[in-house]
């Protein structure tokens, strides 16, 4: 479990990026974290593994603080910045020494992971692309088996065989005991993994509610012309029509459209908070 | 799990600098080494005088100036943010990282740096000895006892002052690489030069506060816990030097010992406290 009490971080005294944030992540799910740039998203990741420390308020990751940095922490947890530093070294050497820093860190599940982005075989990591290098630390974290997992930009430099293979595996080795939070403005890449979203929006957060919740409330449709009716939550114009959320009025759910469920929570987020309201376990 | 210190995870610390900066430090090492024989064998060449002086020079300049690149490569952890990210997130304590570049890191630099020195040492002093036999007819008796009485070097007091302000230099320079993430080495001895100069200047006020006009303004008085060059009033021409009661290795230690642990102090809680 992840929890934010009163969280609050600035980098500078008189623009604070969050302020007294409550916020409770539960294990056993993937959470998609969404905004723009310079919103505060890779701020708050940092925060929860203990890069940077708030400055109001308590971050705890299970029992531990995140800024004390103590062993035992870092040992359960795994950042994958959007962009990895990988040493000039063996991946061999690599592994058994960053390896043996985690408890629960298995070769065999590496090497299956490492088989399955399909990472080619190198006397020296430096000698890998930037995806490649990406493709490694993936597998590297994920054979860590930490029970969270932070990441930022993940799909970032993966080539399009590689993101198929990366939503599988985050869905393979997800188990009860674990969080994975994905920050990415890559949505198409994630839609379909997602169990929870997030959106941040001026140090705010504008949506915390389950994708379960989220179809059962809303349904994300296309029409030709622009629709009118009192259900409609936000529409706007693409190519062809209106691509529109409106209010679920079906027993059928539609497939979630992330990047206009983004747009809504940004655009019209009093209408948008007033049709998950009636969900008890939306939380705005 | 530990989270103050353990074994097993200081070992593989110790493993990671091997494998990742290993050949970089012995590099380091190296280019110091050849630096040091290349000045000594060339002094011995040209002027065996002066050999004795000389040795006794670049041995300060290398416990000074030598450790500057070795310490930099060891704590160059925090150059870019990915790498910094992956460095402070590697499981190990503010303490098994401390311990490896202050205590290991610098142990292993200075040890092997004197007894490297003291090998060159050995082989050019018996360099010397042998063209000396060689060719004694024609060198002057005196010059030729001078050479045959120099010996290979031995640590006197003195050169604890080089060994600590090199240690110093270290330090600051891993401070430096908490705060700054490019020009580490620019920034780390600009700071410590202007602390040092702050040092020697409230010093050299202090004594003028207390002897005023009688205080003469020359190098010897501006070190603080050296001596002082004073020219009472009542006389035309003569200085006196004004020396502290305590030895010179007693000073080097009552001074530069607390420096150190301050600064390596500085330098565990700026570790502890760093964020991106």
């Amino acid at each position: 479990m992840i929890t934010l009490q009163n969280f609050s971080y600035s980098y500078k005294k008189e623009r604070p990026i969050y302020q007294d944030l409550d916020l409770e992540l539960p294990p056993g799910k993937v959470y998609g974290l969404f905004g723009k740039n310079g919103e505060g998203k890779s701020t708050l990741l940092k925060n929860m593994v203990g890069l940077l420390y708030p400055t109001k308020g308590v971050i705890k990751v299970g029992n531990a603080i995140p800024k004390e940095r103590k062993p035992s922490f870092l040992a359960d947890v795994f950042m994958i910045p959007e962009e990895v530093y990988i040493p000039s070294i063996s991946p061999m050497s690599f592994v058994r020494t960053y390896g043996a820093l985690y408890p629960k860190f298995s070769f065999d599940h590496f090497c299956e992971y490492q088989d399955k982005l399909d990472v080619p075989e190198t006397k020296n990591l430096k000698n890998l692309s930037f995806g490649q290098q990406k493709k490694f630390y993936i597998a590297f974290a994920l054979a860590c088996n930490t029970s969270v997992v932070l990441m930022d930009e993940p799909t970032n430099g993966l080539d399009i065989p590689s993101k198929s293979q990366f939503r599988k595996l985050i869905a393979a080795t997800m188990r009860d005991d674990k969080i994975y939070i994905i920050s990415t403005h890559q949505v198409r890449d994630l839609d379909m993994l997602l169990d929870h979203i997030l959106i941040v929006n001026r140090g705010e957060l504008l949506l915390n509610s389950s994708v379960g919740v989220i179809t059962e409330q809303l349904a994300f449709n296309f029409y030709p012309q622009r629709q009118e009716h009192a259900t409609v939550i936000w529409q706007e114009e693409v190519v062809g029509g209106y691509a529109v959320v409106e209010q679920n009025m079906q027993e059928t759910e539609t497939p979630l459209n992330l990047e206009q469920l983004f747009n809504t929570s940004v655009m019209a987020p009093d209408k948008l908070k007033e049709a998950l309201l009636s969900s008890k376990t939306t939380v705005l | 799990m530990n989270d103050l210190f353990n074994f097993r995870r200081f070992v593989i610390a110790l493993k990671r600098l091997f494998f990742e900066k290993g050949i970089k430090l012995l590099a380091s090492l190296c280019l110091v080494f050849s630096i040091i024989a290349m000045l000594l064998q060339y002094i011995a060449m040209i002027n065996p005088r002066e050999y004795s002086n000389t040795r006794e020079i670049v041995l300060a300049f290398s416990l000074v100036l030598g450790p500057i690149l070795y310490v930099w490569i060891i704590s160059d952890e925090h150059a870019s943010e990915s790498k910094s990210i992956a460095y402070l997130l590697t499981p190990f304590s503010v303490l098994e990282r401390w311990l490896l570049h202050v205590v290991v890191g610098l142990s292993a630099y200075f040890s092997l740096m004197i007894s490297g020195y003291k090998i060159i040492d050995i082989w050019i002093v018996s360099g010397i000895h042998d063209r000396i036999s060689s060719s004694q007819t024609h060198l002057q008796k005196a010059y030729v006892e001078v050479l045959q009485e120099l010996t290979a070097f031995s640590f006197e007091p003195i050169f604890y002052i080089p060994l600590f302000l090199g240690i110093i230099i270290s330090l600051t320079i891993y401070i430096g690489t908490v705060y700054f993430k490019k020009n580490v080495v620019f920034y780390s001895l600009i700071t410590l030069t202007v602390v040092f100069l702050i040092f020697f200047g409230i010093h050299f006020f202090v004594a003028e506060l207390i002897f005023g006009e009688e205080l003469v303004f020359e190098p010897r008085s501006v070190f603080p816990f050296g001596s002082l060059v004073i020219k009472p009033q009542n006389t035309l021409y003569r200085t006196y030097n004004l020396e502290p009661i305590w030895t010179l290795k007693k000073r080097v230690f009552i001074v530069f010992v607390p420096i150190v642990a301050m600064i390596s102090g500085i330098y565990y809680r700026r570790l502890k406290e760093k964020q991106l």
